[in-house]
């Protein structure tokens, strides 16, 4: 073997990714030439370097946060809520026997906040937030007709800093549900709506979940769900605002 | 409202194959960008194309599967010209560039003893251009065998030996600058 053939194969010795006859080649001609001695040691240096000098840096605590939001479930509740599920297709009775239940159970709802908010980061992705784009509230509110059996209200809040984007429907713990797409600067505010069986009216209330916020509340049939990694003052402020809009038709 | 059996399952198994390499994934997010929030950006959209994509994730090795898709996401979305400038700082075979000097000047082997060692290598790899900094991080870092590393990048094994020679002669050179700017010793 000459250098032409050799020196191409140095890095391939240094990183032991040929066999042994080949290595054995290299390594003996390497082992008889000045230059290509220096130039395998040059490579070897520098993997070593690299090997014990260079950063290796972790994903930081936040950013693992945020994508277990998205993409973890916790399987140890998911068994209650598969009863829950199966007890709320029966009767009514039953129906609610479970929610006395799920109240004072806190998976249930863990499960479904879990659920929201990876529903609401997997809808950043691009071209995922709206099926219709529109900051006109007569132009989303009636794309939800015909696609869901219920009428989410849309108000629009442009003026006091929460511009309407759009809608689109989800798909969150198997069930449709509507949700409406608000801008707060640089955030996004998923409004989930759904109905509420029950018909209950429950002031709103906060909680946050992996570095995101929802506030919720029900009344009028629906059911709401308020998502976004805005600031919880800033979600409670929007709440209030969005409460107050126009009652639904 | 209830979690489907199936997107139960497809999540568990994302878990454990493919969200478990997230430290390397911020790890050449990081080292492609220079840049904490540009990486962490990164990592997000890539776990998103992930997700997306894992249908087609046939159980072949997560890491290299998942660093490819951090990688494009890198080049498509932030740099397009990077590619195009190795391969043009790259165009004739990588090897015959290499002139060994008859007095080579000083080892970097003694970055290892310095106190400043770290900095030393961090800083002169952090120099190189994004093509031959990713090979480095790719082959020392990730420990990925050249086949690996060709999938990762999607070049042909002959190009991953070559990129990989000239990226460690680069990061050699740039080590040697930097030491004779700090006056260490020549050894």
């Amino acid at each position: 073997m000459n250098c032409a053939e050799a020196r191409p194969l140095v890095g391939a010795l240094v990183d032991g990714e040929m066999d042994a006859v080949q290595s054995a080649e290299v390594l003996r001609h390497v082992v008889d030439c000045a230059a290509c001695a220096r130039l395998y040691e040059r490579q070897r240096v520098v993997s070593l370097l690299m090997r014990e000098q260079a950063d290796y840096q972790a994903a930081p605590p936040a950013l693992v946060q945020r994508l277990e939001a998205a993409y973890v479930q916790r399987p140890r509740r998911r068994t209650w809520l598969w009863t829950s599920a199966v007890l709320s297709a029966a009767a009514t009775v039953l129906f609610a026997l479970a929610l006395g239940l799920y109240l004072s159970v806190p998976s249930a709802e863990d499960q479904l906040a879990q659920e929201l908010v990876s529903a609401h980061v997997r809808s950043l992705q691009p071209g995922h937030l709206e099926d219709v784009a529109s900051t006109d509230q007569h132009t989303v509110k009636p794309w939800f007709n015909g696609r869901v059996d219920f009428a989410p209200p849309v108000t629009e809040l442009t003026a006091d800093g929460f511009p309407l984007l759009g809608g689109r429907l989800d798909y969150v713990g198997g069930q449709t549900v509507a949700a409406l797409v608000y801008g707060y600067r640089k955030h996004v505010i998923n409004v989930f709506v759904c109905p509420n069986r029950e018909n209950e009216t429950e002031e709103p209330e906060s909680r946050s979940l992996r570095g995101y916020n929802l506030v919720y509340w029900s009344r009028d049939g629906l059911e709401f769900w308020a998502v976004s990694d805005a600031a919880l003052p800033v979600l409670e402020d929007f709440v209030s605002l969005y409460r107050r809009g126009p009652p639904p038709a | 409202m209830t979690v489907t059996e199936s997107e139960h399952g497809k999540r568990q198994r994302f878990a454990t194959l493919i969200l478990v390499h997230r430290d390397a994934a911020f790890n050449l997010a990081l080292w492609l960008t220079k840049n904490r929030e540009d990486a962490e950006d990164i990592v997000q959209e890539a776990f998103l194309r992930a997700y997306k994509f894992f249908d087609g994730f046939r159980g072949e090795h997560g890491r290299p599967w998942l660093l490819k898709i951090v990688r494009n996401t890198y080049y498509t979305a932030y740099n397009k010209q990077a590619e195009q400038e190795a391969v043009s700082l790259h165009a004739e075979d990588g090897f015959g560039t290499v002139i060994e000097p008859e007095d080579p000047g000083p080892s970097p082997q003694s970055l290892l003893e310095q106190a400043d060692g770290r900095r030393l290598v961090n800083d002169a790899l952090g120099t190189l251009p994004p093509a031959f900094r990713e090979i480095l991080v790719l082959r020392e870092l990730e420990d990925l065998a050249y086949k690996d590393i060709a999938q990762v990048t999607g070049l042909p094994m002959g190009t991953v030996m070559s990129r990989l020679f000239r990226a460690r002669d680069m990061l050699h050179q740039a080590l040697q600058k930097s030491m004779r700017g700090t006056g260490h010793e020549l050894r």
